[in-house]
């Protein structure tokens, strides 16, 4: 009789008014059945009914990495890496921690997104060895002036290799068609090679990479797990800096299929 | 408005263990979390009497390491006008 009451209770439908979250959230209401709530910020998240639901997570993009002194423009950060789980049970009255990974700062990897108890995470961005891109979710760009990869594809590579990416699609909930998340970050240009133009980020938040007259990398925005941008490299060895990644992203939403 | 910022979650060993983007309104969820705000701190870096360092080197932020430069270069041309 309990479980037959626990099923009813979850087949009744799952509002905005039935849950709490202590950081910044949407919810989006697709149709009069479909739901979906995206977290921003890390926060606790306690769902006032039990209810079965899809999971997906973007880790947080890599940092840029800056031109290097050589000439040579910094390879592009890596785009988080990104995970869907379906059909999850969240209990009521249960505080469940949801982990947005940061973006990585220029040189840096990104930080884990994650949910509590239900073990599931999604790692960040690695970033880049410089000149060679970042791997992650969509690989960075290799130096230089390579394009950050997309959609789960490798780096451009150029002078040098791009990163390498999950190789599975980073589009949301796996679903062709949704939005796309954690493109790889441009390389930036390198003087030596006379490649001035910073290479384009991926698409997916991948931001672009530095002109060769060391200019700064592009810095990816927040909530879409994409990789910085490499720094460019000037031929008198004056180098710009590496962006930023962009933070991770954690979205649930109503069993579907 | 309480807008975002990246925190690192420090481990009972005193390693960065994760970076996070939080607000400060509830940053009392992780009571392990430290403000890193602009300062470019990765995972596997150690947080010690208030610093974060990396490889025994305290990671400085964009315009504290230009500040540092830039007295290395006054502290050059100091000794290379003494020499002159």
């Amino acid at each position: 009789m309990r479980l037959i009451r626990k099923a009813l209770m979850v087949m009744g439908g799952f509002t905005s008014t039935d849950f709490t979250y202590t950081g910044t959230y949407v919810w989006v209401q697709d149709t009069s059945s479909n739901w979906r709530l995206k977290f921003l910020t890390s926060g606790t998240f306690t769902p006032l009914k039990p209810v079965v639901v899809d999971a997906f997570l973007v880790g947080g993009g890599a940092g840029g990495r800056d031109g290097a002194a050589n000439l040579r423009g910094g390879g592009g950060g890596g785009g988080g890496r990104t995970m869907t789980a379906l059909s999850q049970m969240l209990s009521a009255n249960t505080a469940y921690s949801v982990v947005i990974g940061a973006g990585g700062a220029r040189n840096a990897s990104g930080g884990t997104s994650s949910l509590s108890l239900l073990n599931l995470s999604a790692a960040g961005g690695t970033a880049a060895t410089n000149p060679v891109g970042g791997a992650g979710g969509s690989g960075g760009g290799g130096g230089d002036s390579g394009a950050g990869g997309s959609d789960g594809s490798n780096g451009a590579s150029s002078n040098f290799a791009g990163g390498a990416g999950q190789g599975s699609t980073t589009r949301e909930f796996a679903e062709a068609g949704a939005t796309l998340y954690a493109g790889g970050g441009g390389a930036g240009g390198g003087q030596y090679s006379y490649q001035g133009a910073g290479g384009i980020g991926g698409a997916g938040g991948g931001a672009n990479g530095g002109a060769a007259a060391a200019g700064t990398g592009g810095s990816a925005s927040a909530n879409t797990g994409g990789g910085g941008g490499g720094g460019g490299s000037d031929d008198d060895s004056t180098t710009g800096a590496g962006g930023g990644g962009g933070s991770g992203i954690l979205i649930i939403r109503n069993k579907r299929n | 408005m309480d807008e975002p910022m990246n925190y690192a979650l420090i481990g009972e060993d005193g390693v960065v263990s994760n970076t996070i983007w939080l607000c400060s309104a509830n940053r009392g969820d992780f009571p392990n979390a430290v403000c890193v705000a602009n300062r470019p701190v990765a995972i596997g870096d150690e947080y010690a009497g208030g610093a974060f360092t990396r490889v025994g080197e305290v990671v400085l932020t964009y315009p504290e390491q230009i500040a540092l430069l830039n007295e290395r270069i006054l502290e050059l041309e100091a000794l290379l006008s003494n020499n002159a």
